[in-house]
């Protein structure tokens, strides 16, 4: 089987940086909205170190247990089960948390050690601590837009990372990945992207995230295979953003003025 | 019998001319929401709009666009006016055409200078919003039609320079509004008139004590003036009397104002709220005490911080 290596176009100087946070095992932080590359680019270093990825997406339930590990019981036995963090501690993988504010305190708390000088984990209920492999690196990211105010990282935490900030693209770069991700052709690729951004230009309308990346590359892939651009456009960038009717009037006006009407993908 | 049919029918007729144009009319009263986002994302700017006296143009941050419109047949057509022409405001803002803060112009100049940048404007509004091409065409094309003997007139599509203002103003900041305004407890305006928009506001600088001097001497035929409102026919019979004289007023021109620190009785509202800062007491200092709140701002979405001031006053007895 051929390993398709992940698409990823540089935006900035974040290859280096990341590399060279890796060779110094520097924790790094990803910040920036929704849809702007954080995941893809963690899946790309990964493939170029060639090193292993786990992947764990937080939310309010996630706690150290399930980083960490658990008894379980079997047949009449209890036996240990690492966690993925420890497997990757043992192993020697990257580790990547995604939205890390979204977690339990105590996560929070079980990483500390392994992102200073220490570089261990404690495993509370084994009453172990492992030293981290060598290769072992953690790798967050943390969306600062709409976890204002209720969700933050204590600066004791933040003060451990590295930090990368990504966001849109400038226009050429983003036709770019547009069709690179999707085979669609440049012209149609200049117009997503430009409504893209008349769309981030509407800063005021309350809106907790804007047209991302990702949402532009969904209305591509549609009008790739056949639907027309209006509705693409309509289903995969709009409707996404808001449920204000009035709002969402005003971006299907904006929207049927920069597309011609169409049938097919032309 | 017959007669009688055909007068019915006329005035059927009649009737269902004054329908359609109804039913095609858009004022910009009701997508005027609408158009502010359009604008907005389309400079990347706070775009406000305000009602134009005829055609419009803009004036740095604000758009100034028709009443209403009902000039093509339908109502989408007419709404695509609407948003053709503030795109093509922004094109041409971005593009920088207008009468800068020195210049002199006249109306006619001011259309011509229009006329005369429009094709540069186009060239750059086809690109970025390939749509409007066939609008214009189709537009151009429908006001040929509608003015065909008379010279054509395309000022509805291109609109007219106006002159951009600069950008600071605080000097202008409410400095004619005293503490006697804020304090005035009794005098409460009962009506409220819209008058015709205007698009610009001199103020006219007055001494107080002439003018009230004037103003015993002085009526003018149709309207009194503001100031003669004072006590004249409040509390008479519960009757007010301006509602009476709407229609004088509407030819009225509300473009020269008098700033004066009496309260109104009745306001004689013009829909002029351009460069509202202007007239925003936000930031202005007073010695009073007073209590600030925010105020919500519907088509921005977003709270003006301390935007109001309340001025407490203890209710006397009767
Ligand atoms: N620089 C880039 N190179 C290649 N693809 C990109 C790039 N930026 C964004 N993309 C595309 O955008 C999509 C969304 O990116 P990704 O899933 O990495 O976002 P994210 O920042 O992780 O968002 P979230 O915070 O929602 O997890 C990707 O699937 C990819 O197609
Ligand atoms: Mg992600």
């Amino acid at each position: 089987m051929q390993i398709v290596p992940p698409y990823y176009y540089p935006v900035s100087k974040e290859i280096e940086v990341f590399e060279k946070c890796y060779k110094n095992k520097i924790p790094v932080l990803l910040k920036g909205p929704t849809g702007t590359g954080k995941s893809r680019f963690i899946e790309f270093m990964a493939f170029q170190l060639e090193k292993r990825l786990i992947t764990i997406s937080c939310h309010e339930e996630t706690s150290s247990t399930d980083l960490i590990g658990r008894f379980i019981i079997k047949g009449a036995e209890t036996i240990w089960l690492d966690g993925p963090l420890t497997i990757a501690v043992k192993d020697g993988a990257i580790i990547y948390l995604d939205e890390i504010a979204e977690a339990r305190p105590d996560v929070i708390v079980a990483i500390h050690s392994l992102t200073d000088h220490r570089r261990e984990l404690f495993i509370d209920k084994l009453g172990q601590n492992i030293k981290a492999h060598e290769d072992f690196m953690l790798v967050a990211s943390f969306n600062p837009g709409y976890q204002r105010g209720f969700k933050e990282l204590k600066p004791s935490t933040r003060q451990r990372f590295a930090a990368l900030t990504f966001n849109y693209p400038v226009a050429k770069t983003e036709t770019e990945i547009l069709m690179k991700e999707t085979a669609i052709d440049e012209s149609i690729a200049k117009q997503l992207v430009s409504i893209g951004n008349k769309i981030r230009n509407l800063k005021e309308l309350g809106l907790t995230e804007t047209a991302s990346t990702r949402l532009l590359i969904d209305a591509a892939k549609l009008i790739h295979s056949g639907l027309p651009k209006r509705l693409a456009v309509k289903v995969a960038v709009i409707e996404p953003l808001t449920d204000d009717l009035e709002i969402i009037e005003a971006l299907t006006d904006l929207c049927n003025l920069m597309i011609k009407y169409s049938y097919g993908t032309r | 019998m017959n007669i009688y049919m055909e007068n019915l029918l006329g005035i059927f007729k009649i009737k269902k001319i004054k329908s359609d144009i109804q039913n095609r009319t858009v004022t910009l009263e009701n997508i005027k929401s609408r158009l502010i986002i359009l604008a907005s994302a389309a400079t990347g700017k706070h775009i406000e709009i305000y009602p134009a006296e005829r055609e419009g143009g803009y004036k740095n941050n604000n758009f100034f666009l028709p009443v209403s419109f009902a000039k093509f047949e339908t109502l989408e057509q007419n709404i695509s006016f609407y948003f053709f022409r503030v795109l093509y405001l922004s094109i041409q803002q971005k593009l920088g055409y207008n009468w800068s803060v020195g210049d002199s112009f006249t109306n006619e100049q001011s259309s011509q200078k229009a006329l005369l940048h429009a094709d540069k404007i186009l060239e750059a509004l086809f690109i970025e919003y390939p749509v409007t091409e066939a609008l214009h065409i189709e537009f151009k094309e429908k006001l040929c039609r509608i003015d065909e003997k008379s010279l054509q007139d395309f000022s509805w599509l291109y609109g007219k320079w106006m002159k951009n203002e600069k950008e600071e103003i605080t000097e202008n900041l409410l400095k004619n509004f005293t503490d006697k305004v804020k304090s005035i407890e009794q005098n409460i305006a009962k009506t409220i008139l819209k008058a015709k928009p205007v698009e610009e506001v001199i103020s006219v600088e007055i001494d107080k004590k002439q003018q009230e001097d004037y103003v015993l001497t002085h009526n003018f035929e149709k309207v009194e003036t503001a100031e003669e409102f004072s006590g004249v026919w409040r509390d008479f019979d519960g009757d007010d009397e301006l509602e009476k004289h709407q229609d004088a007023l509407d030819e009225l021109n509300m473009k020269y104002t008098v700033r004066t620190d009496d309260t109104s009785h009745s306001v004689y509202q013009s829909d002029f709220v351009e460069n509202t800062s202007v007239f925003e007491s936000e930031d202005l200092k007073s010695d009073l005490f007073f209590i600030q709140y925010d105020e919500w701002d519907f088509s921005k979405r977003l709270y003006k911080k301390d935007f109001c001031k309340l001025y407490p006053k203890i209710q006397k007895k009767k």
